[in-house]
């Protein structure tokens, strides 16, 4: 041992004497016990496949398209529901001048040349694109509220039907179908689904 | 502040504290997920041309029996949908019988020369010789979908064809109109007649590729038609002929081309292109050959 290392070994000691002389006037019994405790929240987390379900143009009427959405719960807790709110964007009306109306039209006439039907194994759902569109917080699922939909690691499919109707109606005196006002026309409709948690419970211990 | 308005502050913030008290029990984790889907729809749109030159509508007057008259039309397809029939009608015919003008005329009394007749005499003076489907040549084409032997007029194919009228809206019976639509079916290749309107399909349709007009591959249909005013030399009791009456006689006929859709189909990975556009529907029977 060097003299340096010796010297601080001695210093310490010494601290270590001055600690104990000073603990004497504190009291000297004493308890001390710990808990360990923990509160983690869980993770609510939706997974829904794929993100662009369609992206289709030159569509004539009649043409149809079917697609699978697969919801899964990637998450720890358990979804309660799972809510459907819908957002139209990027229509525009394309004027036609050979028709007898100019081939005008609304967003609602559009969305109402396209049909929609949604199946899953419990759930069954016709619309048009126009109702669909309207329809605020649609539950996608059957359970109700307080029923867990959708457990952690579970998913479910919902198949999606579209189609653009076929419509024969003629304007008046012309061989001109209605729908001809539609050529050209487009929209993007945004589906935002929303999962829900389940309600709030008094918990025991893990 | 009116007392009204108190109160309904008053009631207002009872409600707030209400919902705030309720507002405790709701769930406050949730999680929101996005999937797009979009549509467009396409463009269906025939285009008449000219062949060269050569104009493809019929303005000619002063004619006499034996004239004819060939006309050459060009389908083009300008939309972005493959176009299944060109389906052809004489849609409405405006008729004028001619009479002298005044008693000074010249010929005021000579009926044999503007006796009365109606549309359909009149437009039975013009056969239909030939309709040459595909005029602009190819495998199995052109087709002349009218044998040599067949006697069909215009007054047939007006007759025969639906319009938008309706058949009631025809200066004939019924029974005209059935004996032109089974006169039609009789002699005009069946395969160019659509059996719901009675209309004839100017557009090819014997190679499946190139049915209609389709955009993919690229394909220009030329229809070729040849009107004939018959001679017919039968004579009246005086020696004139029978066909004298038809003397300044007009007709204006309007002809509708009516581009038809392919049926709609199933879209499935095959039929689209990788932005989504529907390949298929520029091509003939949907792209299923």
């Amino acid at each position: 041992m060097s003299f340096k290392k010796k010297m601080s070994l001695g210093i310490l000691t010494g601290a270590l004497g001055l600690t104990l002389i000073g603990g004497g006037t504190w009291a000297a019994f004493n308890d001390v016990e710990t808990t360990n405790n923990y509160i983690a929240a869980g993770t609510l987390d939706l997974v829904v496949n794929p993100e662009t379900l369609f992206d289709l143009s030159n569509m004539k009427p009649g043409d149809y398209i079917t697609k699978t959405l697969t919801f899964t719960n990637n998450g720890s807790l358990a979804i309660d529901e799972i809510l459907l709110n819908i957002d139209v964007e990027g229509w525009e009306d394309v004027l036609h001048g050979h028709l007898p109306d100019n081939g005008e039209n609304t967003l609602e006439d559009f969305l109402n040349q396209f049909q929609v039907v949604l199946s899953s194994d419990v759930y069954d759902g016709f619309y048009s694109l126009a109702e669909l569109s309207n329809l605020s917080d649609h539950k996608m699922t059957v359970e109700g509220e307080g029923v867990a939909a959708l457990l952690p690691g579970e998913s479910f499919d919902v198949t999606i039907t579209l189609q653009f109707l076929e419509d024969d109606t003629r304007y008046p005196n012309s061989r001109l179908y209605e729908q001809n006002k539609y050529q050209g026309e487009g929209a993007t409709i945004k589906l935002n689904f929303e999962a829900t948690q389940m309600p709030g419970e008094e918990r025991e211990n893990d | 502040m009116g007392f009204k308005r108190k109160l309904t502050t008053g009631a207002l913030s009872a409600i707030l504290g209400i919902s705030l008290i309720t507002g405790g029990t709701w769930a406050a984790f949730n999680d929101i997920e996005n999937a797009d889907a979009s549509v467009e729809a396409g463009t269906l749109n025939l285009d008449l041309k000219k062949v060269g030159k050569q104009p493809y509508t019929i303005e000619v007057s002063n004619l006499k029996p034996g004239d004819s008259i060939e006309r050459k039309i060009k389908f083009v397809n300008s939309g972005t949908l493959a176009i299944k029939e060109v389906l052809m009608a004489i849609e409405d015919v405006q008729f004028t019988d001619y009479t002298p003008r005044d008693d000074d005329d010249p010929g005021a009394n000579d009926l044999d020369t503007w006796n009365e007749n109606d549309v359909l005499e009149f437009l039975d003076q013009f056969k239909v010789s030939v309709i040459l489907v595909g005029a602009e040549g190819g495998t199995n084409y052109p087709v002349n979908i009218i044998p040599e032997s067949a006697e069909v007029t215009l007054k047939d194919f007006y007759l025969a064809s639906g319009t938008v009228y309706g058949d009631s809206s025809k200066p004939a019976s019924q029974e005209e109109i059935d004996e032109a639509r089974m006169k039609l079916w009789n002699t005009v290749d069946r395969r160019y007649i659509d059996a719901e309107s009675n209309r004839i399909n100017g557009a090819s349709v014997q190679n499946v590729k190139y049915a209609g007009i389709p955009l993919d591959p690229s394909d220009v249909d030329i229809l070729e038609v040849k009107i004939e005013f018959m001679d017919n030399d039968e004579r009246n009791p005086d020696g004139s002929f029978v066909q004298n009456k038809f003397q300044g006689d007009r007709a204006d006929i309007t002809i509708s081309f009516e581009a038809t859709q392919w049926d709609g189909q199933e879209i499935t990975d095959e039929d689209l292109r990788d932005d989504g556009y529907i390949e298929s529907n520029e091509k003939a029977h949907n792209g299923d050959y």
